[in-house]
């Protein structure tokens, strides 16, 4: 392992580790409603929005109306983006020369879907089927708005923990502008500076066009008059020399989606290339902060528990299984890429010499090298962001499965914004159940009995994942709507993309192992069905527990009690992480990268 | 479409196509697009915040309020 990969990891996690608790404080303070430095300014700006979309903000609801706040407004805004995307012609008086048409109806469904589920799962292609209009009040405003969903969300789980003998989460309304307001507007605007300093373009000008230093000469493809492919006496698509001596550059308030993109676990990028493109991420110091971005405060939100349950120790036990598995994820990410030696196999020399720094650097970006992208993948693949700077879908087997395997253990390291806190608590809770059944005694947390009705919303909560994501990838391929996916590749590498389209999808992440053409009817509206089901279905559950463990008392702890703050709970809660995952997705997995990988060798 | 339209409002109050104000131009002959041009335009202080607010979703949100 390199010295200067080492020294980003170290650094990452450094930062991450020592931003959490003044982070998760101040978190814990605006939602709680207590003084914070940007009260001044802000406080007026929220009374006047309370006032203008006439919200009472001291009436709080109970778990029902606030999933049903939380539903609708997820589904009104994926009404908001479908009308905007394909409004996109007649909405283009901002954009000075690039003028896309509208998005076909079945893409602009599953763009506007993926937007509004923070999964951001791109079926196209930004630079040439967006508007800067889309862009930035379409995609952008979705960003801000599903981002601060997910962590009103993950608030009112909290306070169903915190608080005894009552049936209210608080009020959905104020969470989403307080999220907005005190949280993501502040810090995206510091972000967009940022990233200006670092080079990423803010404007509204036309795309630029470079007359390239060196003509390059290609083959293009023939087409006839209806732009479909001539093919030759053999049947393959007929081509003509061509001279390549000028290059459109793509431009845009880049700048303005990237930071929310990533603070509020998004991910989904400007251009097509996402963070691999030199104006999303220009420089290994914007790719750091980007990750920071994505993890702080999902993170943070493990401190945010401990004070607002006044039991900070919890909240360091949950934050230290995160770091383990975060950890472990990295460096076995890391290792497979570094030797990449099933590759060596087919004569590709992915030796350590003066002329390379050696590693799998297929599909990698030579400004981040294996380090940089490695951390993004796990950071990305773990934070339910997707913000690729690499190519996932050339990773080796094993490298690419950490990705993989991060998705499917539910996102349970640092997580989506909200969301990513109440998946490990739910994973903590069912270790609670198995060491109760081992010494027989009735699982308690926080002093809270888990009864019979709570540990069925649990078990319903961890089987709706498996339930959504295998039988959709078995439909995926046992249909030729399915299998015409697979352009680039098939066997085991091509179930290992489809996998990963609906596990994506299904963890609201985003990410996607490219070599899948996804862009059709099947693969739009299947997509789309997942990303509903892992954010709606899974977050009315989380609510419907935190309501009922809100009306519990909480009793104090006795010597029977198994405490929850230790490292022997948290060794417990990653063995059950572990073990849930393997019981549901090893056979596939074994068919999937595993096999590819004793292939290759 | 005249340049003088108010929807090109932002076009103009973004001039940040990574190049030098005037009033605040860098003194050295080094090449400015596009890292160097941060400190030599100080209108993107303008740009971000106004453009960064403007994204934030309060126009989406105000009209789904009103009609749920």
């Amino acid at each position: 392992m390199s010295a200067a990969s080492l020294i980003q990891y170290g650094v990452f996690l450094l930062i991450v580790g020592l931003l959490v608790r003044p982070v998760g404080g101040y978190l814990a303070r605006v939602f709680n409603g207590e003084r914070t430095w940007l009260d001044l300014a802000l406080c007026p700006l929220e009374r006047a929005i309370y006032r203008l979309a006439g919200v009472d903000p001291a009436a709080e609801m109970d778990w029902k109306r606030y999933a049903g706040c939380f539903v609708a407004f997820g589904l009104g805004g994926t009404l908001w983006l479908y009308a905007v995307l394909r409004l996109q012609p007649w909405l283009h008086t901002f954009d000075p020369a690039y003028r896309p048409g509208p998005l076909a109806p079945d893409l602009a469904m599953n763009t506007a879907i993926s937007f509004a589920t923070t999964t951001t799962w791109q079926a196209y292609g930004g630079e040439t089927t967006m508007s800067y209009l889309s862009q930035v009040f379409g995609l952008t405003a979705q960003n801000f708005l599903a981002g601060a969903a997910g962590l009103a969300v993950g608030i009112a789980f909290i306070r169903g923990l915190a608080r005894q003998r009552t049936s209210l989460l608080g009020n959905f309304w104020v969470d989403l502008t307080r999220a907005i307001l005190w949280v993501l507007l502040p810090l995206a605007i510091v972000g967009t500076l940022v990233l200006v300093w670092q080079g990423v373009p803010l404007n509204f000008a036309p795309y630029a066009k470079a007359t390239v230093v060196q003509p390059v000469q290609f083959d293009e493809p023939v087409t006839d008059a209806t732009g479909q492919p001539v093919l030759d006496d053999k049947g393959q698509p007929r081509t003509k020399k061509a001279t390549l001596t000028e290059q459109v550059i793509a431009m845009g308030p880049v700048a303005v989606l990237e930071p929310i993109k990533n603070l509020g676990t998004n991910g989904g990028g400007f251009f097509n290339v996402n963070g691999a493109h030199p104006f999303e991420t220009p420089t290994p110091l914007a790719n750091l902060l980007s990750m920071l971005a994505i993890s702080v405060l999902p993170a943070s939100l493990t401190h945010t528990f401990g004070r607002m349950t006044r039991r900070p120790r919890q909240g360091w036990a949950l934050f230290a299984v995160m770091l383990v598995l975060f950890v472990a994820g990295l460096l076995w990410c890391h290792l497979a890429e570094q030797r990449g030696h099933t590759l060596a196999a087919r004569g590709v020399d992915h030796a350590v010499s003066a002329r390379q720094a050696g590693g799998n650097m297929e599909g990698k970006e030579v400004r981040f090298g294996i380090g940089g992208s490695v951390l993004a993948a796990v950071t990305t693949s773990n934070g339910a962001a997707g913000a690729y700077n690499s190519m996932h879908d050339s990773y080796t087997p094993l490298g690419g499965m950490v990705t993989l395997v991060n998705m499917l253990l539910g996102e349970v390291v640092f997580g989506g914004l909200g969301t990513g806190f109440y998946s490990l608590v739910l994973i903590a809770l069912i270790g609670l159940f198995v060491a109760g059944l081992m010494i027989g005694r009735t699982p308690e947390y926080l002093g809270k009995q888990i009864s019979i009705h709570e540990m069925k919303l649990i078990a319903l909560y961890a089987i709706v994942a498996p339930l959504t994501i295998l039988p959709l990838a078995a439909l995926a391929l046992v249909t030729d709507a399915g299998v015409a996916g697979l352009a680039t590749n098939k066997g085991p590498h091509g179930l290992s993309e489809i996998l990963v389209a609906y596990t994506t999808s299904m963890a609201n992440n985003g990410q996607n192992f490219a070599g899948l053409s996804a862009n059709t009817p099947f693969y739009n509206v299947t997509t789309a069905l997942a990303m509903m089901a892992g954010r709606f279905g899974l977050g009315i559950l989380a609510l419907a527990l935190a309501g009922r463990l809100a009306e519990h008392t909480s009793k104090p702890q006795t010597e029977g009690t198994l405490p929850t703050d230790t490292p022997l709970f948290a060794v417990l809660t990653i063995a059950v992480i572990a073990i849930v995952g393997a019981l549901s997705y090893l056979p596939v997995l074994a068919l999937g990268p595993i096999v590819e990988h004793l292939a290759l060798r | 479409m005249d340049h003088r339209h108010w929807s090109l409002f932002l076009v103009k109050v973004c001039p940040f196509a990574h190049r030098r104000n005037r009033l605040w131009e860098r003194r050295d002959g080094a090449p400015q697009a596009p890292q160097g041009t941060f400190a030599s335009n100080p209108l993107v202080f303008l740009a971000a915040t106004v453009v960064t607010a403007l994204s934030a979703g309060f126009l989406p949100m105000s009209l789904l309020l009103h009609v749920l």
